[in-house]
């Protein structure tokens, strides 16, 4: 995949996500982005003394440092997908966890989530749950097959 | 850029949202049910006996989750009654309700488990339950950025001292190794992540664990 491709695909998944009031995602994303990844730093990769001194010496201490570093561009598709994976899909693993526990083993009618007024109630089912499972895991398969072709 | 597997990812998604990801909650709600749920497995493997019932006593046929944190007097909202056999103190498994920790602030508590009598007490009076009545509480967090997990890590800790330093988990969804870190450090149960269905290994060390304080409970009490 090149570069371009791999730009497009951020926004394309950025843009979905908006689209469905979803973009508390992006935003956490971007956030993870704007952070940047810190990484682990050998000794043996440090260098103790300043060149002007004349002297430079590596690896004279034992303990790790850490280093913060951009996303690559790939990097951040994957930080998105891995994001929409974490969110959408199991959310759908979760809802389905639920449903099985509350509703089919200890058989009660329904699930319902409420603020203080009724308006905010929202109800799951086995049916309404089984139904976004089958997508979500079609959404899955997708994703990973994405996943693949980022990483060719 | 393949159209076609754009069309179908953005098809299977759009119809894989669950609505509690696009209320102000964002999943929290959900991933606290789900951690609910396991701590019912949990009191299952156990073979204690439960029974749901809501504020008003009486048993639930529908079960009510709380979307924000509030009073365990206030609302229908629906808790685990859990019977620990004879001779022991009943206890409650609770969704989101506040408590008083030791510097006499509330907190809320994602997921917790308190001794039935306090709990009955707080609701004839419109009180907080006391922070010594608390038997386990779990700080659950679902799909939070990076340096918000690092903050939140740091903010249990404190919770953790407020409850006074009583069987506390933190439970995420996602993989965070440096909260991970922080809290193997700070905390003896250390960090639960991820928990999430797809990672049985980590979601059976949190049922394990919630075992095992629900048994250290009932040997001692």
């Amino acid at each position: 995949m090149t570069n371009e491709e791999i730009n497009e695909w951020f926004n394309a998944l950025g843009a979905f996500l908006t689209e469905n009031r979803l973009d508390w995602i992006k935003t956490a994303v971007d956030a993870d982005i704007a952070e940047g990844i810190i990484e682990e730093v050998p000794p043996s990769e440090l260098i103790f003394k300043e060149p002007s001194s004349g002297i430079v010496r590596s690896g004279r201490s034992t303990e790790e440092y850490l280093k913060l570093r951009e996303y690559t561009d790939k990097e951040k598709l994957l930080a998105i997908i891995e994001a929409i994976e974490q969110t959408i899909i199991q959310a759908s693993d979760l809802e389905l966890y639920i449903v099985d526990g509350f509703i089919g083993e200890d058989r009660l009618d329904a699930i319902r989530f409420g603020g203080e007024t009724q308006s905010h109630t929202l109800e799951t089912d086995d049916i309404r749950a089984r139904s976004r499972h089958e997508a979500a895991e079609l959404a899955r398969k997708l994703l990973i097959e994405l996943r693949n072709e980022v990483n060719a | 850029m393949n159209h076609q597997l754009l069309q179908a990812i953005r098809q299977a998604l759009g119809a894989a949202i669950t609505p509690n990801l696009t209320t102000q909650s964002h999943g929290f709600d959900l991933y606290e049910a789900y951690v609910f749920a396991l701590g019912i497995r949990a009191v299952r493997n156990l073979h204690l006996q439960v029974v749901y019932k809501n504020t008003d006593r009486r048993v639930a046929p529908v079960f009510l989750f709380r979307t924000s944190p509030g009073n365990i007097a206030r609302g229908l909202y629906t808790h685990a009654e859990i019977d620990l056999g004879r001779g022991k103190p009943a206890i409650e498994a609770h969704v989101g309700v506040r408590v008083m920790g030791l510097s006499k602030i509330d907190h809320e508590l994602d997921y917790s488990v308190l001794l039935k009598e306090e709990a009955e007490f707080c609701r004839r009076n419109d009180v907080l339950p006391r922070h010594n009545k608390v038997i386990l509480a779990a700080e659950c967090k679902f799909y939070t950025e990076h340096g918000v997990g690092i903050a939140m890590g740091r903010g249990f800790l404190g919770l953790s001292d407020e409850l006074g330093h009583r069987d506390t988990f933190f439970v995420m969804n996602r993989p965070a190794p440096r909260v991970d870190r922080l809290l193997d450090k700070h905390n003896r149960w250390g960090c639960f992540s991820p928990v999430v269905p797809g990672s049985p290994e980590e979601q059976n060390r949190l049922i394990g664990s919630i075992q095992t304080v629900l048994k250290k409970y009932r040997s001692c009490a």
